[in-house]
This record gives structure tokens, sequence and C-alpha cells, in this order.
């Protein structure tokens, strides 16, 4: 009944901060993700990974959190980029039409590349 | 009337923070049957009635965790039937803006995703009320779709 089930392991590597996504990320837990872009737009972080690799449900409120802020992070020259989605996740991310509006793909590097790409 | 292979009957707090008991009870109630749902299937019902859960808590009840959502799980042989009743803000179909998932970030909002959802996820989707001042919604799934 907590946020527990959620967690988040940030990195740093040179511009980019890349969020490793752990657990569950519903109508409880998306607060934290929340927290997390919040944090990053105050500390001028724009360019953000996240990896979702250990990320084993999404309900629709986590795809609300990145809808609500991507704008954000783009209008400061960042993006949120997605990575390593399970096929479950992917198969949530692709129901609601988010690949046409967030930039999801396979690896952390393949994102990094994309950032310097559109630099 | 097709005989019920499996039933239970439970309630919970309208609080989110019920959503992952919620999602926990399905698994462990429906995985277990003798003949249990694809995983595919199984993450569908799981998704769409976490959706429908959190939509009762959010717009029934206003996240009032002194309120009451119930919660039955029905199986037959060819179908499992998920049923939320609450005596809260019944849902309105007709003032619900349906979500669009083609539309720019400029255009798109964020309501409508849970309904989109149970109505993709689920063969049937139903609300109503009783006399009683009940509502209900019921999402129904069929066991033998080979598309799940």
């Amino acid at each position: 009944m907590s946020q527990d089930s959620f967690q988040i392991h940030s990195q740093t590597k040179d511009e980019f901060t890349i969020l490793k996504l752990q657990g569950e990320l519903d109508a409880q837990t998306a607060v934290v993700l929340e927290d997390e872009f919040e944090k990053l737009l105050s500390k001028q972080r724009y360019q953000v990974i996240t990896n979702g690799q250990a990320l084993q449900y999404i309900a629709s409120a986590g795809l609300g959190v990145y809808m609500a802020y991507i704008e954000r992070f783009r209008e400061n020259g960042g993006d949120i980029k997605v990575t390593h989605l399970s096929e479950r996740v992917q198969h949530v991310f692709d129901l609601l039409g988010l690949p046409k509006l967030v930039d999801v793909v396979d690896t952390d590097d393949d994102a990094m590349l994309r950032f310097q790409s559109t630099s | 009337m097709t005989a019920l292979q499996h039933h239970l009957e439970t309630s919970f707090p309208a609080t989110r923070a019920y959503c992952s008991e919620v999602r926990a009870l399905l698994e462990s109630n429906l995985a277990t049957l003798a003949l249990p749902p694809s995983k595919d299937l199984l993450h569908n019902i799981i998704l769409a009635t976490d959706e429908l859960f959190t939509n009762t808590v959010k717009h029934a009840y206003q996240e009032d965790a002194t309120k009451v959502v119930a919660l039955e799980i029905r199986v037959t042989a060819t179908q499992i039937a998920i049923e939320i009743r609450h005596k809260g803000t019944p849902f309105d179909p007709s003032s619900y803006t349906p979500f669009d998932p083609e539309a720019t970030l400029e255009q798109r909002r964020t309501g409508g995703m849970g309904v989109f959802i149970m109505e993709h996820l689920a063969d049937h989707v139903a609300f109503d009320s009783t006399d009683a001042g009940e509502h209900r919604a019921i999402l129904q799934f069929n066991r033998l779709n080979t598309s799940n």
C-alpha cells in the first residue's frame, strides 16, 4: 500500500541523466516519477533517458506523467527518451499512441546518439 | 446460465494506495485456476481492472478512503468477468470525451486513457445502476479468444 513497489535509480553520464525505472508504475507510484522529473527540471538537467529494463508494469497514470512533462524538457532543448521497454510495457505505450509523441529506442546508447544527432 | 468455476467478492477502501493489492488479488485468483488464462490475457485483465479501480477511486469517490469499492470476480468455462460496484458519483458515458491515441501532444488530454484501455482490452464493458443506488461496471473477457 505504499510507493515501495516502484523505485528510480538515477545515474548521470556527461550531460545525460539515465533513470532506471524498477517495479510497477501505477496511479499510486506515478508521483515518484513526477517528483524525479521536477528535480531534473530544477537542476536544469534536460537530457533524460528512462530505462525500462526493470519496469514490470505500467498503467495509464504512468504514461500520463510522460505526457505531462515531455514538453517542459523539450522547451529547454532537451527531451525524455525511453529505452529497454519489455514487450508488455511497450504494448501499453503502443495502445495509447505514445511512440508518436515520445522517442522510444532500444538502448541507452541509441538514446544518447539520438540526442547528439538532434543537438 | 453457465456454471461458475470460481467466484470471489471482496472490497477495498477507495484509495489508489490499494491499486497494487487489487492487481495481486487478480493474479492470485486467476493464475491459480485449473485452466489459467494466458499471460497476455491475465495482463489485460489486471491492467483493465486497475484502470477501472483507479477511475472509481478518483471520480466516483474523489479519493475518499472512508468509502468502499466492491470487487467481484466471476469465472465460467468461457468468460472471466470483473465487476466493480460503488455508491459514489456514477460514470456518465454521455459526458465523456473519448481519448484519441492519434492526437498530437498539443491536442492530447490525459483524461479518458483508462476507459480507452478498458474498452480495448476487454471483450465487453458495461456500466449500469441499480434501484438501490449502487453503480457498477463490468469487464468481460472471453477465455477462448485466441487473440488473447
